[in-house]
């Protein structure tokens, strides 16, 4: 009997962790990694060190780790209201008619790209994902279309008046075209790149948004997420990075 | 630049996870470790405030077993914090007494904790008068 009441105490506290990290994953996810990751690593500084106070009985500092323990309940709240707000909302919508099939929205982006890498047509795609990204862009034209690769390559076309500006997928459409985005400021970044990945770094720098770049020159294809550029060396593999970064909610 | 291969943007996405997963951990911990429990100690008996004249006599028994109730981290580094019971004799005279000890015999490093029990309940002291030569 003994054992089985110790077995069940196992369990619930198997459980019991379980669950609270995966509450934690997800809330994590609301947010852009970098930021996420530092959100995650302050915590779990905070709650090492009230431990190792408790431990070993050093009340003041404990009493000062306790109460940033307690406010960032409040900070995070005020961090995460947009991503809790949209998730309160996603639960109260209807899902009926408004589901997009995530593989074509990036079937046809990459078929897109594809064709604009071939042509060395330098192009600037946004994808939006946890984080608005409205505040951050200047001027631009509103389009709320459906994501063909027609409509991509069109865009970019290099006589198209829009073609110099970014393209903006919101939740599966084509919101907007011709966007300026904010550069980067990293005295890093190379001198050799170009205003199209200048802007593609400067706005993930502050957003959680995949930006897909073409190079105009060397018709290379890139991916920008978090201020960091990846070269992609072929289209499905651009296809397979952008399935794993871009969640299917994001495109709803 | 700091460029960044695919693989290593995925790797963001696993840290992520490994850090959820830890902070979880410490969270559980910080429950688990708050659980109340029990910790049984022996601690020397220390005499304090000895009357001026009187010599004191080794108490018997020399140490006492304390039981100390609390939160379990508290408990963990409690036979390393020096505890000792001390029994205050100002008001005694010379000869062998029944020292009574009390739960607030023993001075505890934390407000969350308890002494639940003191075992032997009380100590034979013997106090003899010191006679100058």
């Amino acid at each position: 009997m003994n054992v089985l009441l110790q077995d069940i105490e196992v369990v619930r506290d198997l459980l019991d962790l379980s669950l609270a990290a995966f509450i934690i994953y997800r809330l994590a996810r609301l947010q852009k990694e970098v930021l996420a990751l530092r959100i995650l690593a302050v915590l779990a500084a905070l709650l090492a060190g009230h431990l190792l106070a408790r431990l070993f009985y050093l009340q003041t500092v404990r009493l000062l780790l306790d109460t940033f323990l307690f406010s960032s309940v409040v900070v995070l709240a005020v961090i995460f209201q947009t991503d809790i707000r949209r998730a309160v909302a996603s639960f109260t919508r209807s899902r009926s008619g408004r589901d997009v099939e995530m593989s074509d929205v990036i079937d046809e982006l990459v078929f897109a790209v594809a064709g604009l890498s071939q042509k060395r047509i330098g192009a600037l795609i946004v994808i939006e994902r946890g984080i608005q990204i409205d505040n951050y862009l200047a001027v631009g034209t509103d389009i709320d279309a459906k994501v063909t690769s027609e409509l991509i390559s069109s865009i970019f076309l290099p006589y198209s008046p829009i073609h110099d500006g970014a393209v903006i997928i919101q939740h599966g459409k084509l919101t907007k075209a011709g966007c300026f985005l904010p550069l980067t400021q990293n005295l890093e970044v190379s001198k050799s790149l170009g205003t199209r990945h200048r802007a593609a770094i400067g706005l993930t720098e502050l957003v959680d948004a995949v930006v897909v770049v073409v190079s105009e020159e060397t018709g290379t294809i890139s991916v920008v997420v978090g201020g960091k550029r990846s070269d992609i060396l072929d289209p499905p593999a651009l296809g397979k990075m952008l399935r794993r970064l871009v969640e299917q909610r994001w495109l709803k | 630049m700091a460029e960044m291969t695919p693989s290593k943007m995925l790797e963001a996405g696993v840290t992520v996870k490994l850090l959820s997963v830890l902070v979880a951990a410490l969270l559980w911990l910080t429950v688990m470790m708050e659980r109340p429990a029990e910790t049984k100690i022996l601690v020397p008996v220390m005499a304090e405030h000895v009357p001026a004249g009187l010599s004191l006599a080794a108490p018997s028994p020399a140490k006492v077993e304390i039981t100390v109730s609390g939160p379990r981290i508290l408990l963990l580094m409690l036979p390393l914090s020096g505890l000792s019971c001390r029994m205050d004799m100002s008001a005694t005279q010379a000869g062998t007494i029944l020292y009574v000890l009390r739960q607030s015999s023993v001075q505890l490093p934390d407000r969350g904790l308890q002494v639940v029990r003191v075992a032997p309940a009380a100590v034979s002291v013997s106090l003899a008068k010191i006679t100058a030569r």
